[in-house]
Parts: C-alpha cells; sequence; structure tokens
C-alpha cells in the first residue's frame, strides 16, 4: 500500500510536468509555424506533370559552383551583330517570360525533369540584330565553359535562358543567374552561369567537352561520343 | 592447336596471367568509373590521358573484359584440376 501510494504520489508530481512540457512545446511549435518565412516553395507537379527535385541534378561542373554577383553581373551579347549588348540581369528579365517542362540528360546517366522559366534567347538575339553569315551561338560561362548551338536550332525552338527552376530563382550551384534549356540535347549543351552569347562564322567551333571528344551536335538521340 | 591444355602446370600459370589481368582491368574500371563523375581529379592524375570522354568509352567495353578474363581465369583453374583429378 506504501508502495502504491509512492508511485501514485510519483504519477502526480510528473503529470503536471509533463503537462506543462506539452503545452510549452505546442506553443512553441505554433508560433514557429507562425513565424515560418512565406517565400516561393519549389513546384514538384506541373500540369498533371510530377516533376524532379533541383537537388536531383549532380554537379558536373569544370570548375566548382560560381558565386556570381548581379551588381557587376552583365550578359554580353557579341560577335556578329548589329549592335552589342551588355545586359543586366533585370534587363534579361525584361523580355517576355515563358515557361517549359524540360527534361536535362546527362551523359553521366542521370536525367531530371524541370519545369524551367525563361526568357527566349531568340528575343535577345533580335534586339542585338542577328547580321547574316552567323550560323552559330557560342554561349560562354562564367567559369571558362563554352559550348555552341545552330542559330535556327535556337530560334525555331524556342530556346530558353532560364532563371528559374521549379518554380526558384537558379540556386549557384545549378547556374544561376541563367543556364541555356538545350531541350532535346546532351546536359553538356545545357551552359550554365551563362555571361556572354556570341554570334560566329565559324561552324568548325568545338567548346569545352566537344573539344575533348564529346559530339558537337549533342542530339540526346544522336551519338554521344565524336565519330 | 590447344595441345597446351594437356600441361597442367602451363594451364595453370596461364590462369594465374588471366587472373592478375582481371585484377588490372577491375582496376581500370574503378579508375574510367571515377574519370567519368570526378574528371576534375582524374584527368589532371593521369596527364590528361583518362579525361572524361576516354573514361567514358573505356568503362564501357572494359567491363565487358574483366567478365572474359575472370571466366577464364576461373575456368582454367577448374580445368587444371580436372586434369590433375584425371592423371
Amino acid at each position: 500500500m506504501t508502495q502504491r501510494g509512492t508511485g501514485a504520489g510519483k504519477v502526480g508530481r510528473i503529470a503536471p510536468l509533463l503537462v506543462g512540457w506539452l503545452v510549452v512545446a505546442c506553443s512553441g511549435a505554433g508560433s514557429s509555424s507562425s513565424a515560418a518565412p512565406s517565400g516561393p516553395v519549389e513546384i514538384r507537379q506541373y500540369q498533371g506533370q510530377n516533376l524532379s527535385a533541383v537537388s536531383d541534378i549532380l554537379a558536373t561542373d569544370i570548375a566548382g559552383p560560381q558565386h556570381v554577383s548581379l551588381d557587376t553581373y552583365r550578359l554580353k551579347v557579341s560577335g556578329l551583330v548589329d549592335k552589342p549588348l551588355e545586359l543586366t540581369y533585370d534587363q534579361v528579365l525584361g523580355y517576355d517570360h515563358f515557361s517549359k517542362v524540360v527534361t536535362l540528360r546527362c551523359v553521366d546517366g542521370w536525367d531530371a525533369t524541370i519545369l524551367w522559366e525563361g526568357v527566349r534567347i531568340q528575343d535577345i538575339l533580335t534586339s542585338a540584330g542577328v547580321r547574316d553569315g552567323a550560323p552559330v551561338v557560342i554561349f560562354h560561362a562564367v567559369d571558362g565553359y563554352t559550348s555552341s548551338l545552330p542559330l535556327t536550332y535556337v530560334q525555331a525552338g524556342d530556346i530558353l535562358l532560364a532563371f528559374k527552376m521549379n518554380g526558384l530563382p537558379l540556386p549557384a550551384e545549378q547556374g544561376f543567374p541563367f543556364q541555356v534549356v538545350a531541350e532535346s540535347k546532351w546536359g553538356y549543351k545545357w551552359v550554365k552561369w551563362v555571361d556572354g552569347i556570341e554570334l560566329s562564322s565559324d561552324t568548325s567551333y568545338r567548346g569545352y567537352w566537344e573539344s575533348r571528344g564529346y559530339d558537337n551536335n549533342g542530339d540526346g538521340s544522336g551519338p554521344m561520343f565524336e565519330p | 592447336m590447344f595441345v597446351w591444355l594437356k600441361d597442367k602446370r602451363r594451364i595453370r600459370r596461364i590462369g594465374r596471367w588471366f587472373g592478375w589481368l582481371s585484377l588490372a582491368l577491375v582496376l581500370l574500371t574503378i579508375l574510367t568509373g571515377y574519370g567519368i563523375t570526378k574528371f576534375r581529379v582524374v584527368d589532371p592524375l593521369t596527364a590528361g590521358i583518362l579525361g572524361k570522354a576516354v573514361s567514358q568509352r573505356w568503362h564501357e567495353t572494359v567491363g565487358l573484359l574483366v567478365l572474359a578474363a575472370l571466366a577464364l581465369h576461373v575456368g582454367l583453374a577448374l580445368w587444371s584440376r580436372w586434369k590433375g583429378a584425371q592423371d
């Protein structure tokens, strides 16, 4: 009887503490949820289609993630154009925005289906005025990486220069401020950290990976390597 | 044509060579695998011989060579044992 009395006493002492802890924990959880930032969240489904997570894209860069400052950033449009441009980040965002769900396929074997939002490269090129005899568009990146695409492909395919993926601004690891969405091409054509677009007449131009054995066309349905 | 297969010691020796070849090819498979994903390390480490594209090409074929060499290594070892049991 004494023992039972002692047990009940213990429970009696612990119970208020337990209730108190629960009240504090619950009120803490409530306040933290009400104080949570209401910023954008990653979109994982779009028009009935499941999307990959941004974090599913593996790093395959040549010099590590680049951290670009928008204070000094300029997108240079040069080469065979009537009016060379130097656009700030906000000026690029001033062009019409478009969204597409496109699958990025890497030569390493993985792929990621992402909702890309960006501006049409064609619109930027129209502003600069492409001269005749410039069939090649060369993209330059902050880290020295380059790759090229045919002008006809860029124009006809409404190829985007993306600034958002799955509704979020591009993270530094994924090419902030801009990445080329070279749909139906291998991943090495999807230049990240783009800071230059050059119009060229050099049809034999080879970008970083193309000059190291990968196919210059880079068609996702075609060969991966140069013959 | 396969007279040498009757020589038990020679069979064992050739089998061992295929064993070492298998090991070398396994190491090459690992190295070329890293050459694809960790090209920033492997490329300079191999003086540019195993670049990403070369690594990828080799990696696709070297796996089959490993299996072939391993099969010969095991096959010849079993063959020599069988010959030993017969003698």
